[in-house]
């Protein structure tokens, strides 16, 4: 067994990232010269990083060259903006908001616009009754989700609760027989989280992951059943969303 | 004859009217600067809200800051000389230039804190690619050459420490990288601190180190 700190601890030498090092980390890299050296080469790299970090913009056009034609002097000349716009993901960032500012949806114009308003305000304040004069629903305490093999790629929404500042929005579909279920966070409720499935009595833990790029945890081909679904936030070991879900084929 | 709103102007009268309302404000008459601010206003606020929504700027809060922000660089420019009115369209061509540059000044300051994903949502695929990035890069620029020798560099890694590079030149911290790629944070930071290792060597062994390295703030020595 090596008596070398884990990579990932060296790793908190080298860059300001995630809470600072730990104090018997930062000793033996100290006292240890292939320790020091490897954390000296990581930290390097990283300055060196941030330095050609495209989030610097230091490498993009002006953005007064954005939604213009293309200049023909000029170091962003002979197609050199088009080329940075197709491979900086900042600057198309910017584009696709000028573009959003220069072409705005279309309105309704006149006595058209004006009896939309009128439909939707009449329409809201007809909810608005609505809500006051209904007794609040108990929280359910199982939630069933019927798949529909008509539904919607997407399938319907059929649950949507609280997850930290945001909500957890769970929708189910069903093909062949077997289930797809999507849960997705939504608004500020935490961007990374980790979803655990559990079915049986007792309960044992079927599937657990952790949500992609957009929040989103998606299950294929799950048996129909009762299953537990549990959300938790970011370095919790408790969970945040606890809810129970019948799943039909 | 009552002036109409920024975009009902449809005819020359109309066109004429608001010209004049413009030049009376860029003389700085109390009246006219009020009825004008009171057009434009409403104008740019739609387009920023519009924009805000299409676009999911989460990060604007205050768009009546946005839009106080526009009317004052409009004003500005119209009363030193450096706006003339030609037509309600390039009017709005200004104005909506305007609040773009408002509007990046201000996710500027919030992207400090903001990584990108590796992927495009609304293209789909890979959203950045640092060869195609360094290759898009003017040469003129000094650092042009270098940032193509780092990009060679990071090339030769391997799949994985070459994916883990990548998202931390998006901004991507090793929690998102987690989050993105499913594995520990464990995995993530050994990844990281291994990929910095062998890029570090990489480096070294194309002449990064030597013709670059005072540039990117890498020392010449491990």
């Amino acid at each position: 067994m090596s008596d070398h700190p884990a990579d990932g601890l060296l790793l908190a030498l080298a860059i300001d990232d995630d809470g600072g090092p730990d104090p018997a980390v930062a000793a033996h890299a100290a006292a240890c010269a292939a320790c020091a050296s490897r954390v000296g080469a990581a930290r390097a790299v990283a300055a060196a990083l941030r330095s050609a970090a495209p989030a610097g913009r230091t490498w993009c056009p002006p953005r007064e060259l954005l939604g213009e034609p293309a200049p023909s002097a000029g170091p962003w000349a002979g197609g050199v903006l088009g080329r940075h716009l197709a491979a900086c993901p900042f600057c198309r960032e910017d584009a696709r908001d000028l573009h959003a500012l220069l072409t705005p949806a279309p309105t309704l114009s006149g006595a058209l616009h004006r009896l939309v308003l009128a439909v939707r305000a009449a329409g809201a304040r007809t909810l608005e009754l609505l809500e006051t004069t209904l007794a609040p629903q108990p929280a359910p305490v199982l939630v069933p989700i019927r798949g529909d093999a008509s539904a919607a790629p997407d399938g319907a929404v059929v649950v949507s609760v609280p997850f930290g500042a945001g909500a957890l929005e769970v929708a189910a579909s069903a093909t062949l027989g077997r289930v797809d279920l999507r849960a997705r966070a939504l608004g500020d409720a935490p961007g990374a989280w980790r979803l655990a499935l559990s079915a049986g009595d007792p309960l044992e833990l079927v599937e657990s992951r952790s949500s992609d790029d957009r929040g989103a945890v998606v299950l294929r081909g799950l048996e129909p059943g009762r299953y537990r679904l549990d959300a938790f936030g970011p370095q919790r070991q408790a969970p945040d969303v606890s809810i129970d879900l019948e799943l039909r084929g | 004859m009552p002036v109409p709103d920024l975009h009902d102007v449809e005819d020359d009268a109309q066109d004429a009217a608001l010209g004049a309302l413009l030049a009376r404000a860029g003389r700085r008459e109390p009246a006219a600067e009020a009825d004008l601010a009171a057009r434009l206003a409403p104008f740019v606020r739609r387009r920023v809200e519009d924009a805000r929504r299409r676009r999911n700027w989460f990060w604007l809060s205050d768009v009546d800051a946005i839009v106080q922000d526009v009317l004052t660089q409009f004003f500005a420019a119209l009363r030193g000389g450096k706006y003339r009115y030609e037509g309600a369209r390039r009017l709005e061509g200004f104005l909506v230039r305007t609040a773009f540059y408002v509007a990046m000044n201000q996710k500027d300051r919030a992207a400090r804190d903001r990584a990108v994903s590796l992927f495009d949502d609304e293209e789909g695929g890979l959203r950045f690619d640092v060869a195609s990035f360094a290759e898009a890069v003017p040469d003129a620029l000094d650092r042009a050459r270098c940032l193509k020798l780092l990009a060679g560099a990071v090339a030769r890694l391997g799949e994985n420490r070459r994916e883990v590079i990548e998202r931390t030149l998006l901004g991507q911290k090793v929690r998102e990288i987690c989050a993105a790629t499913g594995r520990s944070a464990a995995s993530v930071s050994g990844l990281k601190f291994n990929a910095f290792v062998d890029l570090r060597r990489e480096l070294e062994a194309c002449g990064f180190v030597e013709t670059c390295g005072a540039l990117f703030g890498l020392e010449t020595t491990p």
